[in-house]
């Protein structure tokens, strides 16, 4: 049980920020991580020899995520369509430059907006819990792809940032 | 890790340099909101919630998974709190389970292979999440990490098996088969039993869903080509006898199949002599039958849970008009 909880508290915030990045509320991903700590401690005598642990639990988590769209059949975070209408409140000022704040809540929806699979490769390239090998194995592609993932998804952000900042000036 | 900045990784930036700005700019506002998160993430907290949700605190054995095991009684509810000081040595034993864990991973390229004796039943995990529930007298093997190489996914995820077993499969972007001495199964993300036996040398394969899609096809060049089977609805069940094509699904009552999970036993329409080799897998003890089976009649027996072998044998032997003995080790059945 002692190894159990080291485990948890080396490996828990890691999958939170993994699920975070992959749902769209947090007390879903607090849920969801905590799921995938409970499942691992009930399969624990049963656990066929694994490689890697820390491959191994986010694994399970990916599964919970998956299932947990499966289930819920949310697609609305993951519609691939532009988002033409986020309406602001009130639109700022032409000349501001945009705010650091104000464009990590916009980046925030047009992540929502990414295919999974995008979204899904960019979070994990920005945790350093994982390796490129890593990655591809939990992902079930080939690094290369990843990485296609990782650019076309930076490539749609920008757009929207575009767009935003035309939106902006008009 | 505090830094304030965490810039672009080098293989991700954009061929013009325009773009390179933006990007510089999302990936820092990125990094700022998985810093704001990490920040407000306590583990402490986590942890208590998740000890109290398995309760993990005070002298609790370990529980087991299935709800009809026994239990000892425990402790009156102890709270500790949380114990900072024992944290170090804790991450020490962490440490060393991880290490060795990974340290280990030389060995990744040899397949698993699990055995059930008669009369056991066991649960597999399989590296990707999913899960086999396994029947007794079965073999089930596979590629340590469904990989063949480390590092590189195999373009699918194969189980041999040779027994019974219930498969949960877990969401899956490759496909997941389950090779048996005369068929092969294709699933996507479901749950299902197979039943591959081979009794008198001729090896006979039934799968039943219980959700989700899966494709039955067996696996003797002759035939595989032409038939394969889709079973798509639940209680969809299908046989491959042989090298014969498999029969058309049809829908069977799923009691059957579910009754040996439960600690139950099922059979549907089978021969005496099936129903005895199928009895000495599942409760692990030898029966012999001394008579012409010819002059007895198929049957069909299904015991919902928690089923004892004598009670089985006793309607066996009402059914049929014999009688039965203990032997030795086991059992033998009579004509009076």
């Amino acid at each position: 049980m002692d190894a159990f909880e080291a485990i948890f508290r080396r490996l828990s915030e890691p999958v939170f920020r993994y699920v975070c990045g992959m749902v769209s509320d947090e007390s879903l991903a607090h849920d969801l991580t905590q799921d995938t700590f409970a499942k691992l401690w009930t399969v624990r005598d049963r656990m066929a020899s694994v490689e890697s642990l820390r491959g191994y639990v986010f694994r399970m988590a990916r599964n919970r995520v998956y299932n947990q769209h499966r289930d819920a059949r949310t697609r609305r975070e993951n519609r691939t369509q532009l988002q033409k209408n986020t309406p602001d409140a009130s639109p700022p000022a032409p000349d501001e430059v945009v705010d650091a704040d104000l464009l990590r809540d916009h980046l925030q929806d047009w992540i929502g907006n990414l295919p999974d699979r995008q979204r899904e490769a960019l979070t994990l390239r920005r945790q350093q819990d994982l390796g490129h090998d890593e990655i591809a194995d939990l992902m079930d592609i080939a690094p290369s792809t990843v990485n296609n993932h990782i650019a076309r998804a930076l490539k749609q952000l920008r757009e929207r940032l575009h767009e935003h900042r035309s939106d902006l000036r008009s | 890790m505090d830094n304030d900045t965490s810039p672009l990784p080098p293989d991700l930036r954009p061929p013009d340099a325009d773009a390179e700005q933006d990007y510089e700019r999302i990936w820092a506002a990125l990094h700022r909101t998985d810093e704001a998160r990490a920040s407000e993430y306590d583990v402490d907290a986590e942890w208590t919630q998740l000890a109290d949700r398995l309760d993990l605190e005070g002298d609790a054995p370990s529980a087991p998974e299935k709800p009809t095991t026994d239990r000892p009684a425990r402790p009156p509810d102890q709270r500790k709190d949380a114990r900072p000081s024992r944290y170090a040595r804790r991450l020490a034993t962490a440490v060393l389970v991880l290490c060795a864990v990974v340290a280990g991973a030389w060995w990744w390229q040899q397949p698993v292979s699990v055995t059930t004796a008669a009369g056991e039943r066991t649960t597999i995990t399989f590296p990707d999440g999913s899960t086999a529930e396994v029947n007794g007298a079965t073999t089930l093997s596979y590629n340590r990490g469904f990989q063949s190489f480390p590092f590189v996914p195999a373009s699918r995820r194969r189980v041999r098996l040779t027994g019974e077993a219930f498969f949960d499969v877990d969401n899956a972007e490759r496909p997941f088969h389950v090779v048996t001495p005369n068929a092969r199964i294709e699933v996507l993300g479901t749950t299902f039993d197979v039943r591959a036996r081979t009794d008198d040398d001729t090896p006979e394969t039934t799968v039943a869903l219980s959700s989700g899609r899966v494709r039955l096809t067996p696996t003797a060049a002759a035939t595989s080509s032409r038939s394969g089977v889709t079973l798509s609805e639940t209680g969809h069940t299908s046989r491959v006898v042989a090298d014969q094509a498999p029969t058309s699904p049809e829908t069977i009552d799923l009691k059957y199949a579910r009754a040996w999970r439960d600690g139950g036993f099922a059979i549907r329409d089978a021969a005496l002599p099936t129903v005895l080799a199928e009895l000495e897998r599942r409760f692990g003890v030898p029966l012999s039958f001394r008579a012409d089976p010819s002059e007895t009649t198929p049957m069909t027996l299904h015991y919902a849970a928690e089923a004892q072998v004598e009670e089985v044998l006793r309607d066996i032997c009402v059914i049929q008009g014999l009688s039965y003995r203990e032997t030795s080790q086991g059992y033998e059945l009579v004509r009076d």
